[in-house]
């Protein structure tokens, strides 16, 4: 082994034979990809045919930590999966935090990449180097606890770490998530779906082996300068976490409200920080040697709380919530809130407790009920159409039996879980016009007319729409922050949030190869580290000497790749595009009058492909391939 | 001229209600003069509309800072 706290060792497994194989890359793959998504897309691109049905036995599932995971590196406890997606037909890669990844590292492997399609349920268990392919009948259909205690008691070890699919999985919902730790889901592009199509129920991981970093004394000094710092520099994180933002943005006109069409929630102090915390609140969780602790814990057994003013809940006394899957972050408020004019907070976390337990991504499918929402209040879905449920705006009820009809896929929940975009066209009418995503993936839950660069960001990733490979505008507005991180490597100052000059896709490219590089080595991204400080914990981990630019060439060598991936599965500039209802203005609100134009989104996004060395219809260019030393990388099989 | 700054979210602790800041040409200048925490970005509005850092202040105008955390607000803060 010449990369440090690396294996040398990619486990593969087939689970319509049951072949288990290792492949041992050369350094070369290790020191250009890093792991995460670069190595998905490599991997996607080497052992898939063109054109491969997303459920079929051809696609992958890959479960790929970086060079980060095991070395208790601070923010290194996450991992990416990735695969072809089955709701757009694009690049799948979502990650995940909690302890899996680690314990997996630990196992003596870098990836896992199961192939094929088992006749009946399996999960696959990983103790050290040992690898079995186990029965999962039993486990199929069950709740997401009870699949990870049952899997724990057969194989009597309460340290085993499990990542699965749930029930939404198994029914080939195309929103579907892959869970891991109960309460942490790679959320998005419909991944659960990929492993329920291959009957692969879980993997299951105990690892006892201990990575080893090349030079543990220099990557000390980042964790104490993180342990020291996180208080003062994280502070929105460990105080408030996520939900800490929702009540101001939605002042800023930046709260996506019922599908995206108004620029005021009138209910979002009912389903903000400030009302989770004086009523169901009851802890913050964490993940794999993180001091931050962000995640929230809710708990509710069905009583009032009367010291919250804002707290209501139309389905009292119907509804507890069980803290072993966590609670609602930003996006799940969002989504199963203020996008379906839902105001009751209850309601929202026991849709995301429903999310977990069942294996569901909140944000595709809160998206999706506020699209069938104003489809019903627009006459476009009918009785007839939807077997009489016909969801209304604010219905805590409506939305609630919309999730379970989606996760069960039952009665309209078997179209409403093909997503929004084969929905449109299946209600036709006109229905395409009323939908808010790039790709066939739903927006998350952030205002492209408050931050354009993130729109234009939402038009370009290859996974369809995304917030986490983005950038905010709006942490570039003032000095400090993100200007500081990008100033290693590019000078500018405060830029409008509404800017999509020069100026400003230049640091969107910077930015956003950074933050696939923290989705390849892979670190969380709601950490206060520098470019500077990352290519140092790299070289200190691998042993060889990485700059600020050398990482930022890791992010864009994923998503050099991706794009060749996108590419040959038939996806041209043309998909590279905005809903334009995030295009036009609001007509009152602080953002009354901002749009984006045809012509600025156009502008900006040939910015970009020039940066990226791409020709004017978005196809890397050889020359840039081999700059990147991607060359030899691909034409090795 | 003076203007009047009115803080939201986590910054409402930092900055009291109806702040008078004098001779503020522009936001930037404003918030320069208010010494806000490292790890805070910020939505700025003017009399309720967006605004930026070089826009410029009338006599009378009042400036809102909505500080973004969170949200998957990635980027929002980096060591100095």
């Amino acid at each position: 082994m010449s990369v440090g706290s690396t294996w040398g060792k990619i486990l593969h497994v087939n689970v319509t034979d049951g072949k288990v194989w290792v492949e041992t890359p050369p350094d070369e793959l290790y020191l250009k990809l890093v792991g995460g998504r670069a190595l998905e897309a490599y991997l996607l691109l080497r052992d898939t045919p063109a054109k491969a049905d997303p459920l079929g036995p051809d696609n992958l599932v890959i479960f790929a930590p970086g060079v980060f995971q095991g070395t208790n590196l601070p923010g290194a406890g996450r991992h990416s999966v990735g695969g072809k997606s089955p709701l757009t037909g694009a690049l799948g890669s979502a990650e995940a935090g909690g302890w899996w990844a680690h314990e997996f590292k630990r196992t003596g492997y870098d990836a896992l990449v199961v192939h094929g399609q088992a006749r009946s349920p399996v999960y696959i268990s990983i103790k050290d180097e040992a690898v079995e392919i186990r029965p999962a009948d039993h486990l199929w259909g069950q709740e997401v606890v009870e699949v990870e205690a049952a899997i724990r008691a057969e194989l009597g070890d309460e340290k085993i770490r499990v990542a699965q699919c749930g029930l939404a999985g198994e029914n080939l919902v195309l929103m579907a998530n892959v869970i891991n730790d109960a309460s942490r889901a790679a959320g998005r592009n419909g991944l659960g779906a990929v492993m329920g199509s291959k009957k692969l129920k879980a993997v299951a991981v105990r690892g006892n082996r201990n990575v080893q970093v090349a030079d543990r004394k220099r990557l000390t000094g980042l964790a104490k300068w993180l342990g020291d710092n996180y208080q003062t520099l994280a502070k929105w994180a460990w105080e408030r976490g996520t939900p800490g933002g929702l009540t101001v943005l939605n002042r800023a006109s930046a709260l996506p409200t019922r599908n995206f069409q108004d620029p005021d929630f009138p209910g979002a102090e009912s389903i903000g920080w400030e009302t989770l915390h004086t009523s169901i609140l009851i802890g913050r969780d964490t993940c794999q040697a993180c001091p931050i602790e962000c995640k929230q814990v809710v708990s509710y057994d069905g009583q009032d709380y009367p010291d919250s003013p804002a707290f209501k809940t139309q389905v009292k006394g119907k509804a507890t919530l069980n803290k072993v899957y966590g609670g609602p972050e930003y996006e799940t408020l969002g989504s199963f809130g203020s996008t379906c004019g839902v105001d009751d907070i209850v309601a929202v976390s026991k849709a995301n407790e429903w999310s977990a337990a069942w294996g569901l991504d909140p944000i595709s499918t809160g998206m999706t009920i506020g699209y069938v929402m104003e489809c019903v209040e627009r006459g476009l879905l009918t009785a007839e159409m939807t077997g009489g449920f016909l969801p209304q705006w604010g219905s805590s009820a409506d939305m609630l039996e919309a999730v379970d009809m989606i996760a069960h896929r039952r009665g309209f929940g078997d179209k409403m879980a093909l997503g929004s975009k084969r929905l449109a066209r299946w209600i036709g009418d006109g229905a395409e016009q009323y939908l808010v995503e790039v790709k066939g993936q739903e927006l998350p839950m952030h205002e492209p007319r408050l931050k354009a660069a993130l729109g234009v960001g939402y038009a370009v990733a290859p996974v369809g729409a995304d917030h986490m490979m983005n950038i905010h505008d709006t942490g570039y507005a003032a000095p400090g922050g993100g200007l500081d991180r990008v100033n290693a490597v590019y000078q500018v100052g405060p830029l409008p949030p509404s800017a999509l000059s020069a100026e400003k896709m230049t640091l969107f490219y910077h930015e956003v190869n950074w933050q696939h590089f923290q989705d390849c080595a892979i670190s969380c991204m709601f950490y206060p580290y520098n470019y500077v400080q990352l290519a140092e914990a790299l070289s200190a981990m691998t042993g060889h000497e990485y700059t600020p630019l050398d990482i930022l060439a890791v992010g864009e060598r994923a998503q050099q790749l991706a794009r060749l991936f996108i590419l040959r599965e038939g996806f041209t500039e043309q998909d590279d595009r905005l809903p334009k209802r995030v295009m036009q203005a609001f007509k009152s609100g602080p953002l009354a009058g901002v749009e984006i134009t045809d012509e600025a989104l156009h502008n900006a996004r040939q910015t970009w492909y020039g940066l990226m060395g791409w020709t004017p219809e978005g196809v890397p260019t050889q020359e840039r391939l081999a700059k990147l030393g991607l060359t030899e990388l691909l034409e090795t099989k | 001229m003076s203007i009047t700054v009115e803080a939201g979210g986590s910054l409402k602790a930092r900055i009291v209600p109806h702040l008078t800041l004098k001779d503020v040409p522009t936001v930037g200048q404003a918030i320069e003069r208010l010494r806000l925490p490292p790890d805070v970005a910020l939505i700025m509005l003017v009399n309720g509309r967006i605004a930026h850092w070089t826009t410029e202040l009338q006599d009378g105008d009042v400036l809102q800072l909505l500080p973004t955390i969170g949200g998957g607000a990635i980027s929002i803060t980096t060591a100095r």
